[in-house]
């Protein structure tokens, strides 16, 4: 396969990650084309040797994290996307909490959740070890569990 | 377990409201940049070598007398007239557009904790926090440039029975230091805190907790002799002396003392304009001529930031001096820095001088400053490496005014 079409075929997909990954439509642009421009150097090698998608997608996740490591205050989020799952239930918090969780957080339940990755090839996307995976994964379903209940109690 | 389940088929459906675009014409577009950006290092490179000297007294003699020779700043206002089109203004090395505003600094503290910086106090003096774990802040310390030392203004306390606790955002005055922290009860409630230090050090006070609805605090700032903040519907007033607070505006927020604007952060306003800036102090309202077509605009007193067709803009308050940018220089949904620099990804631009400064980084990530109002420091590591020895910092408070 030729660089131009795999990004024409995955770059949508691509997009759908960099968007949960990112929480904007603005800044899951800049990582899907920062990532592309990387994967454009090593085309040659990545496509031989490496599967080109999941090459992509942990220079996403590990750029993402590494913008974003010491920026918590400027990065906002788009609106919820209407008419989804989100408009049945109490969340545009769930929105608002994912926004609120530390980078790495997030990064981590978007790799496990969304990506369906276990926690060992979690930590070997992000570089960290397994024991880390699983607090960060404990620490920010606590966090949406916990601010979910007590939205839900004063909606009652 | 339904939860991990409802979260999976949440974020599925998040992941539908992903935008369109052309993935291909970006990429090359980037490239082209990043080529054209590769030679112009290779030319001030080229430059440097020849200057090379003059260049490191120049910024030697500034550091260590603090002075504002600003042979640097008075040579690219010349070159580059007021309000030039960013488009046009190839960024320049920071440490050549700015040498007096750059330095470097130990990247960890004494107890070995990793430094955060927070913002630029003066044009010599950094406010730190030291952080014993990632995102735990265990002291303030503010780094001198001039003796390279820094001190501690206090270590930080904590409420024993909160979970969760974070000291979340500073904000400083020059005289004393501020900060609200997160935290929850055992029951899961939400628990904010504010706290005060003068910055010649001392036991920290707590001012106030907020709980419920007054929990919702989103920034502080300090002003004379109250602590103010802003919450997601109106902005509060509280003595430093202690007291009850007073609301003080409804539906503003503020940006940085006195200055407050119209829009909260959070979802839904990334790509909304400001309308307005009010002084909180006077009751002055300033309306925003918004550029047509431009997106998630910021202004400080005099100058805005913004998108346009996807492109990064410039413009005063008053519609006056629209510029495009490069798209390298899109902006994040922040305020001008001190009303005069904006802050792209690796660039920042003078709206003063209509100069760019590039910041040219060895490793993969830099950072800013954390502080409440628009930070004015920049860092990245010195090396290659995650985890670097020192850190080169550019403080924007120690560039000169313009002429």
């Amino acid at each position: 396969m030729e660089f131009e079409d795999f990004v024409r075929t995955r770059g949508p997909a691509l997009l759908r990650y960099g968007y949960v990954l990112t929480g904007s439509g603005h800044d899951a642009a800049d990582l899907v084309q920062e990532a592309l421009l990387k994967l454009g150097d090593s085309w040659a090698r990545v496509r031989d040797k490496d599967n080109p998608e999941a090459y992509v997608r942990t220079v996403m996740a590990r750029q993402h994290i590494s913008w974003w490591r010491r920026r918590r205050r400027e990065h906002l989020t788009d609106e919820p996307p209407e008419g989804s799952y989100l408009d049945a239930h109490p969340s545009g918090e769930l929105w608002k909490t994912l926004a609120a969780l530390p980078r790495r957080q997030r990064a981590v339940l978007v790799l496990r959740y969304y990506e369906d990755l276990s926690d060992g090839e979690i930590a070997e996307v992000l570089g960290i070890s397994r024991g880390t995976v699983r607090s960060q994964a404990f620490r920010a379903l606590a966090t949406l569990r916990v601010r979910r209940a007590v939205y839900e109690r004063g909606e009652a | 377990m339904t939860t991990e389940d409802e979260l999976a088929r949440a974020l599925r459906q998040l992941a539908e409201a992903a935008p369109e675009i052309d993935l291909l014409a970006g990429v090359r577009e980037r490239r082209r940049r990043r080529t054209r950006r590769r030679a112009q290092a290779v030319a001030v490179a080229a430059v440097i070598a020849v200057a090379g000297t003059s260049t490191t007294l120049t910024r030697g003699g500034v550091l260590a007398t603090g002075g504002g020779h600003d042979a640097a700043a008075t040579a690219s206002a010349v070159e580059e007239p007021r309000a030039a089109k960013p488009a046009d203004t190839p960024a320049r090395p920071v440490d050549e557009v700015w040498p007096q505003a750059v330095f470097t600094m130990p990247a960890r503290n004494a107890d070995g904790w990793k430094y955060r910086p927070i913002t630029g106090i003066s044009a010599t003096e950094v406010l730190l926090s030291a952080e014993p774990s990632f995102e735990k802040a265990g002291a303030l310390e503010v780094y001198d440039t001039v003796t390279r030392k820094a001190r501690v203004v206090t270590r930080m306390p904590s409420t024993p029975g909160l979970k969760e606790y974070i000291h979340q955002t500073a904000t400083t005055d020059g005289k004393s230091v501020a900060w609200f922290t997160y935290g929850e009860r055992q029951d899961g409630s939400m628990v904010r805190e504010i706290w005060t230090v003068p910055l010649s050090g001392g036991e920290p006070r707590l001012l106030v907790t907020l709980t419920g609805e007054r929990a919702r605090i989103a920034t502080i700032a300090l002003a004379g002799e109250h602590v103010v903040w802003s919450d997601e519907r109106a902005v509060w007033r509280l003595p430093l002396a202690g007291g009850e607070e007073t609301k003080l505006a409804d539906g503003l927020h503020v940006i940085a003392w006195p200055w407050a604007g119209d829009l909260a952060e959070g979802p839904g306003t990334a790509d909304a304009n400001q309308t307005r800036v009010v002084n909180l102090e006077t009751g002055e309202i300033r309306r925003i001529a918004a550029a047509p077509g431009a997106e998630g605009l910021r202004c400080g007193v005099t100058w805005c930031s913004g998108r346009q067709r996807h492109a990064g803009l410039v413009q005063r308050v008053d519609g006056s001096g629209q510029a495009a940018f490069r798209e390298a220089m899109t902006p994040p949904d922040a305020y001008p820095v001190l009303d005069r620099f904006v802050r792209g990804r690796g660039e920042v631009y003078d709206t003063a001088t209509g100069v760019s400064a590039r910041v040219d980084n060895p490793g993969t990530w830099s950072g800013v400053g954390v502080s409440a109002e628009p930070s004015t420091i920049l860092y990245w590591g010195t090396t290659r490496s995650g985890k670097p020895h020192e850190y080169r910092v550019l403080n924007l408070a120690a560039v000169p005014a313009a002429q």
